[in-house]
């Protein structure tokens, strides 16, 4: 009884972290084989607190040219012909009363992985691990980064 | 097979945190990126732009915070002439004055008798149909360059603002020949009269007369303050002279050597005075209220007292010089077709448009004017407009949108020209229209452009006596005032303002009508009982309040309040006194009892300090220092400690920094029920006392003082939170962790300073107005303990900047909210560690001490004790 209710719950955790995307975007494709930086796109991280979603006009930089005939870029020009944003699933989400900043972190020589895990190895995004503040704090103690309240919930 | 309890609870947390992920109280999971992202923006980094405060005709220069192309945050433009950074409680709450959930969404058009929506296009032919060919009369604010013009073009242009000052102008055309309002140099002054002029409050330019007496009074000078009210313009002063309604101008007379004496005054004061006047540079201002004879005499001790063209310059003049006449606002019923654009005629003379054939109204608000309006075109609010001002002649301000509508509104100026049958947008207009030496562009990111001003010579002219005021009956002589969080009445709609307590009553969501304790007992009222006034103009019924900073024979009450069609939050609230006056000041009123009630919410519980020596005065004996032991070391604060002082001389009690924190701090307002209930949420308070000792002070005197938490070294609140909720930081703060909080509100019962605050209820924040909460800020829920923060994310935010710029923090990198708004600087933010930083220098100020030194709470938050000079 134990084993059948431990995986009832964790098919719940992982059903809610195999998201479906509007396009099938690949960042193994594009991180992994091609190895483009992750800040290319998300090119908040440095700047702001948010990393940013690259927009619809970013995407369309490359791809008027780059692999234009393709179905799923077919399907990102729709989007762009139509003036529509695109809805992505969000993968990562902290709650209202975290405030995570990525510049500092970025600053600070922290990797995008550390906390994103292998994003250049998977097709679609998936978090395989809790970002939970037991993560956070155990980071911080190792580099000496302060673990005050106010660093992150204010 | 045997499940154990604790495994049994380990999968019922898994599964449940699984379960409830999908019914989170967030948005829906979806990340939406722009197709096109605006090309200055980078998310999570607020944008600024520079434009101007529309909230009063004072014409103060403003920056908006924006992020994400919404606008969060109305702060001063320290460049700007008029303000110089800080900005006042109406101007801080312009952002709810955008965001208001009434704002008037689509035009309407009157069918059948009722006003009916309407699109853009039905309701401009509507509208040019009315106007068409008829003799027109546009009632707009104080508005000056293009739009004025264009309100020319439509018709007979006059500018109504129900806070007129005619009376001065009137005063200056008769003794200098120009019917305007001149500049007063506060700080070049030693000696200050204010004759019932409350410059603090709302009178022509408060932040920046406010920041000119701070000024003056860092410089030594004294003020003093002669009226039948202490205001708080009063409070504020050296010395307060009572004399009935009236009398000011005998007073002034009496200095400026046209009389012997004054009625109500002793011989010795008057002749003190004249010493202190021939001491040094001073200077001499009259309220509206004084009359035009007390206005004359002013200026007539101006004249003699040198203050003329030195400390009173005629150099520039107020843009309020030019509004209308009473009798010119009144021939306005006489026109076929009356514009209004963005004023409220009706408010103050309901039966002006009754009878006019043709009413269009131009306005963001329903109000009592579109009620009687034909059409109704809604414009966009201050913060989504182009547009320009002059509060002073050459002191060119521009206005630029912060961001786009939030409703399908359009802009004043667009509508003008569109009623002009013109094809030009606003903005190509005002930009053609730039005639300056500096580009438009250029004027633009510095607000306007400040040219500088001839200098002016004016004499005293002699001239007829003015008729005597006409003699009325009724044994109260009543005086009405703006009041400081409404103005005119144009901010009641704002609930920081109506939760806003009034600084000298502390009353809240009300009017009130002021009667001395000598009147109340003859009339066998007490505070809260309502009472009925009753003048040859109109009657009213409204709560009294007993104030003893009021002579006998006077009654005072503020004006902006009992609405009835101005949205949710102002219609219904308290009286309008201006029924009472008929527009005018003071007026002959008869009072009566009609019951004895409760009625009024009044934020403190306790009027007098019972000798506890919390607001100190350099007049008043201090309380024996008591050693401060403790068994325990002080935290270490290795890096830096967050200090402030607050210094109570500077301080005018104006609760600019109560709305600010408002704004910056996600604050739920609550109602007046639960303010009633002691719900209130402001992290800041204005604290106020009638008296130092355990009886109402003799001559009578208010002290106040701002009081937020004073994040103590030994905090009381911190050892009894059983969760960790109410932590101590490395910086100095108690942290206020809310995920923590389990709300068992032991901290706040320990707090001596009473300044947490705990959310019995959800923070409600009626849609569009939750646009306006700040996304650095969690916004707290129900259950939940909450204070002041010192503005840990602005902290947070210069930390962030300096790392980016690769320095360290120097000081002056943060400023909380309620230190950037201060128009006076007398809150002083910084590290009290660094013994360079300008915090620590004021903490070694001799007036320096901490509230309730006597708990060894050891606070963070320092008053510099107020000066009262003889």
């Amino acid at each position: 009884m134990r084993t059948a209710l431990l995986l009832l719950a964790l098919c719940a955790v992982v059903s809610a972290a195999d998201p479906q995307q509007p396009i099938h975007f690949s960042h193994k494709l594009h991180a992994g084989d091609y190895k483009i930086d992750c800040q290319f796109c998300h090119s908040g991280a440095r700047r702001s607190a948010v990393s940013g979603i690259p927009s619809v006009q970013f995407c369309m930089g490359c791809h008027r040219t780059v692999a234009a005939l393709k179905p799923e870029i077919a399907r990102l020009r729709s989007y762009w012909d139509r003036k529509a944003p695109i809805r992505w699933t969000r993968i990562v989400k902290e709650p209202d009363f975290v405030f995570f900043n990525h510049s500092p972190h970025i600053l600070k020589g922290v990797g995008c992985l550390e906390c994103h895990g292998p994003v250049h190895t998977m097709v679609q995004v998936r978090l395989d691990h809790s970002l939970n503040m037991d993560r956070c704090t155990a980071c911080h103690r190792e580099r000496r980064a302060p673990i005050d309240c106010y660093t992150c919930h204010r | 097979m045997n499940t154990q309890r604790r495994d049994f609870l380990r999968i019922l947390g898994i599964g449940g945190a699984a379960g409830l992920s999908g019914c989170s109280r967030s948005a829906p999971d979806a990340l939406v990126p722009y197709v096109t992202p605006p090309e200055e923006m980078v998310r999570g980094r607020a944008l600024w732009y520079r434009t101007t405060c529309r909230e009063c005709p004072a014409g103060c220069g403003v920056e908006v915070r924006v992020r994400e192309g919404r606008v969060h945050k109305v702060e001063g433009n320290p460049e700007h002439p008029v303000n110089g950074g800080g900005l006042c409680a109406r101007g801080q709450a312009a952002v709810q004055g955008l965001y208001n959930p009434d704002r008037l969404r689509t035009p309407l058009v009157r069918t059948g008798g009722t006003l009916q929506p309407a699109s853009w296009e039905q309701a401009l032919q509507r509208a040019m149909a009315g106007l068409g060919g008829k003799k027109t009369t546009v009632i707009t604010g104080c508005e000056t360059g293009v739009i004025a013009d264009l309100a020319a073009a439509l018709g007979r242009h006059m500018q109504f603002e129900p806070i007129d000052y005619a009376t001065l102008r009137e005063a200056n055309r008769l003794c200098f020949g120009i019917a305007g309002l001149p500049v007063l140099r506060f700080a070049d002054a030693k000696t200050i009269l204010l004759f019932g002029a409350d410059v603090i409050e709302t009178c022509i330019s408060p932040v920046g007369y406010a920041r000119g007496i701070a000024e003056a009074r860092r410089a030594g000078a004294r003020t003093i303050y002669i009226g039948p009210r202490l205001s708080l313009t009063g409070a504020r002063a050296d010395e307060w002279i009572p004399v009935p309604p009236g009398v000011e101008g005998f007073v002034a007379a009496a200095l400026a050597g046209d009389a012997l004496n004054a009625p109500h005054v002793g011989a010795e004061t008057i002749a003190r005075l004249k010493r202190e006047l021939a001491a040094g540079p001073s200077l001499a201002v009259a309220g509206d209220a004084t009359g035009l004879l007390g206005a004359i005499a002013v200026n007539r001790l101006n004249a003699a007292a040198g203050a003329l063209n030195r400390t009173v310059r005629f150099d520039r003049i107020s843009a309020l010089s030019k509004l209308a006449s009473p009798a010119e606002i009144d021939s306005a019923a006489e026109s076929e077709a009356v514009v209004v654009a963005g004023a409220n005629p009706a408010y103050w003379k309901p039966d002006l448009l009754h009878k006019t054939p043709f009413v269009l109204a131009l306005a963001s608000y329903p109000d009592e004017t579109t009620n009687l309006a034909h059409v109704v075109l809604p414009i966009h609010t201050p913060l989504e407009s182009w547009g320009e001002c002059e509060p002073w002649t050459g002191i060119r301000c521009l206005q630029q949108p912060a961001m786009r509508p939030v409703f399908g509104t359009r802009d004043l100026g667009d509508v003008l020209l569109a009623l002009a049958k013109s094809k030009t947008s606003f903005r190509d207009y005002l930009r053609a229209h730039w005639r300056e030496s500096e580009g438009f562009d250029a004027a633009l990111q510095r607000g306007g452009v400040w040219r500088d001003a001839p200098s002016v010579t004016v004499t005293l002219k002699s001239f007829p006596n003015a008729p005597p005021a006409a003699a009325e009956t009724g044994p109260y002589v009543l005086q009405t005032y703006p009041s400081l969080a409404h103005f005119d009445g144009r901010g009641a709609n704002r609930p920081w303002l109506q939760e806003l307590p009034d600084p000298i009553t502390q009353v809240v969501w009300d009017s009130w009508l002021e009667l001395n304790p000598k009147d109340a007992a003859a009339l066998g009222v007490t505070t809260g009982d309502r009472v009925r006034v009753r003048s040859s103009s109109g009657e009213l019924e409204t709560a009294a309040y007993v104030y003893p900073g009021i002579v006998p024979g006077a009654a005072a009450m503020p004006l902006g309040q009992g609405h009835t069609a101005f949205g949710r939050y102002a219609t219904g609230v308290g009286a309008n006194a201006a029924r009472l006056t008929g527009g005018r000041w003071s007026k002959r009123v008869e009072i009566s009892l009609v019951r004895k009630a409760r009625d009024l919410v009044i934020v403190p519980g306790h009027d007098l300090q019972e000798g506890r020596g919390l607001i100190r005065s350099s007049d008043q004996p201090h309380p024996p220092e008591r050693p401060q032991v403790s068994l325990y070391p002080p935290h270490a604060h290795p890096q830096r400690r967050w200090a402030m002082t607050v210094d109570l001389d500077a301080c005018n009690g104006c609760s600019a920094c109560v709305t600010a924190c408002y704004a910056e701090n996600n604050i739920p307002v609550t109602g007046k029920e639960q303010v009633g209930r002691g719900r209130l949420m402001s992290w800041i308070r204005l604290e106020r006392f009638f008296g130092p000792g355990s009886q109402i002070s003799h001559p009578f005197r208010i002290d106040f003082a701002p009081v937020m938490c004073q994040q103590c070294d030994k905090a009381p609140c911190e050892p009894v939170c059983p969760v960790y909720a109410s932590v101590h930081n490395t910086e100095g703060i108690n942290a206020q962790v809310y995920n923590r909080c389990v709300g068992t509100r032991y901290c706040a019962n320990n707090c001596p300073y009473k300044q947490r605050r705990f959310n019995w209820f959800p923070a409600q924040f009626p849609a569009p107005l939750d646009w306006q909460l700040n996304p650095d800020v969690t916004v707290r829920s129900k259950g939940v303990m909450e204070k002041c923060t010192f503005c840990v994310q602005r902290i947070t935010a210069a930390r962030d900047r300096a790392r980016r710029e690769g320095r360290p923090m120097a000081d002056g990198d943060v400023a909380p909210a309620c230190a950037q708004s201060c128009p006076t600087a007398a809150i002083v933010f910084g590290d009290g560690n660094d013994p360079n930083s300008r915090v620590a220098k004021a903490m070694q100020n001799p007036r320096r001490y901490t509230l309730l030194e006597d708990l060894n709470t050891r606070p963070a938050v320092h008053y510099l004790e107020r000066e009262r000079r003889t």
